[in-house]
């Protein structure tokens, strides 16, 4: 139906976008995305994630093309972004969903090296993505960042440590410094980042994004990513669809 | 209100980082006249003898400690070292911070971000994981993180690493609440708004300070001795069950509707 395709011409980007069992929120934004005709490049660390991914996608007839890197590394960045622009011409969408959590030790016992690496994906890798895409999106006067965060960012952890929690926090700082700063009164952007753009807890990330039409349909996630991008969205969270792109 | 006579510190040690600029002197001050053997630390040696000297000006028992905080060995041991000084560490107030250049996100360099996040995220773990592994063995602690009222809004002088950081710290503060409230320590943040620190009213001048005022609904700058008597209390014994908060202490102008979004003016 022509109704679902309300992404169709746009080009998005999904980071950490792996299939699997704790991986899986990103495939299935990734899937989602497709099947709503966006055109999507697929981010994970390694081509073996990614071309899982991708294959899916294209199986179900969809648009997807893969993309390896290191998002906390911004050199990487870049080149993805640039990448995926110079692949299919443009970048509208992109969602920073790549993020590194689990149990780690308390933090007297916590090494200064898995502290460090948490931080740099969680919090510095949504920074260096979003500013890439943003060297392109804004311009274009389009674009939809949407990072998702997580509820250890606005209490804490169930089944995370500190370094989840403080990048994830960090996350909710960095997506309304960015609202503000790209927001359609006063820029000549209209890149937009909800502030809650999307709150999952880690452990229910699978199970929550696993199918397409859950990430559609389940209300009981706080102002959801991409419930939030339908066409029936309102009070003021950002619309992805085409029709959205003139304002 | 004294707070000398509050807030009992007599026979606590204190750390306090930054504590050369804006509000750090005022805190340190405040907490020696509590009773708190004081050891403080900012970015340079000049800078840290400078706060010493003032200190003991006054009349406070202080002394200088030197360490890169964004050098995790370096913390380790300038917490050791206060530990062999005194003997026991028990308040750390950590208030260095590193500002951003308010930079639109698209133009902030790798430069800007990784060492506004290395002072202010990681020095922050780095202190405050070594203050724990002091404090646990006391069974008494007070980790009190001096961040900033925009940790809860947005900063257009400071820019979007700021920003992340500041909110990053608040996540750090709540986890480590958790980890530790069963050890006596209590981990919170204070956030302040528009304060008229000395550097403040040196570069704006009254009238500047005045006109930002007008839209605070206090219908003033805060003082510097309002937020170091906030710091003492949250240091002291009877502040034990407050742990895992960020307060603000900015007149009201965060809770305003549509209001101003830069309060962090008061730390340019």
């Amino acid at each position: 139906m022509a109704d679902e395709r309300w992404l169709d011409g746009l080009v998005a980007l999904v980071t950490g976008a792996r299939r699997g069992e704790l991986g899986g929120g990103g495939a299935g934004i990734a899937r989602a995305l497709a099947s709503h005709g966006a055109q999507v490049v697929v981010n994970d660390v390694t081509e073996e994630l990614v071309a899982a991914t991708v294959g899916q996608i294209q199986q179900r007839g969809g648009i997807a093309w893969g993309i390896a890197g290191d998002v906390s590394a911004p050199q990487d960045a870049q080149r993805m972004v640039d990448a995926t622009v110079e692949h299919f011409g443009r970048i509208d969408i992109l969602v920073n969903n790549a993020a590194l959590g689990g149990l780690v030790p308390a933090v007297e016992h916590l090494p200064d090296e898995v502290w460090q690496r948490q931080v740099a994906i969680d919090l510095s890798g949504p920074f260096f993505m979003s500013r890439a895409a943003l060297r392109h999106m804004v311009p274009r006067r389009f674009g939809r960042i949407v990072n998702i965060g997580s509820l250890a960012g606005v209490r804490t952890g169930f089944v995370s440590g500190a370094p989840y929690t403080t990048a994830k926090s960090g996350l909710i700082g960095l997506t309304r410094q960015m609202a503000l700063e790209f927001a359609p009164t006063g820029s000549p952007s209209t890149c937009s980042c909800p502030p809650e753009s999307a709150t999952r807890r880690s452990c229910d990330g699978a199970r929550i994004f696993s199918r397409d039409e859950t990430i559609r349909s389940d209300r009981s996630i706080p102002k959801v990513s991409l419930a939030s991008w339908s066409r029936s969205s309102a009070g003021g969270i950002p619309d992805c669809s085409p029709e959205q792109r003139s304002r | 209100m004294h707070v000398q006579q509050r807030c009992d510190l007599s026979g606590m040690v204190a750390l306090v980082t930054g504590a050369g600029g804006g509000l750090g002197p005022t805190i340190a001050r405040t907490l020696a006249e509590a009773g708190a053997r004081i050891a403080v630390n900012d970015r340079t040696p000049e800078r840290t003898a400078a706060v010493v000297e003032r200190l003991r000006e006054a009349g406070c028992a202080a002394e200088g400690f030197l360490a890169d905080l964004t050098d995790s060995a370096q913390v380790d041991r300038l917490v050791q070292e206060v530990v062999d000084r005194y003997g026991q560490l028990d308040i750390l107030v950590n208030k260095a911070e590193a500002h951003g250049s308010g930079r639109r996100s698209d133009e902030v360099t790798d430069e800007e971000w990784e060492s506004v996040l290395a002072v202010n995220v990681h020095a922050a773990f780095y202190l405050s994981r070594a203050a724990v592994r002091r404090m646990r063995q006391r069974r008494f602690g007070r980790i009190i993180h001096v961040s900033n009222i925009v940790a809860t809004r947005t900063s257009v002088l400071n820019g979007v690493a700021y920003v992340a950081t500041k909110e990053a710290l608040y996540g750090l503060t709540r986890h480590l609440s958790i980890e530790v409230a069963q050890h006596g320590i209590t981990v919170n943040a204070v956030l302040p708004g528009f304060v008229a620190t000395p550097i403040l009213v040196e570069r704006w001048g009254d009238e500047r300070i005045r006109q930002l005022a007008e839209t605070i609904p206090a219908l003033r700058a805060g003082t510097p001795e309002e937020v170091a008597a906030l710091v003492a209390f949250l240091a002291s014994r009877e502040a034990g069950y407050i742990t895992g908060a960020a307060i603000p202490i900015d007149g009201a102008v965060s809770i305003v509707p549509g209001g101003r979004s830069d309060p962090s003016a008061a730390f340019a």
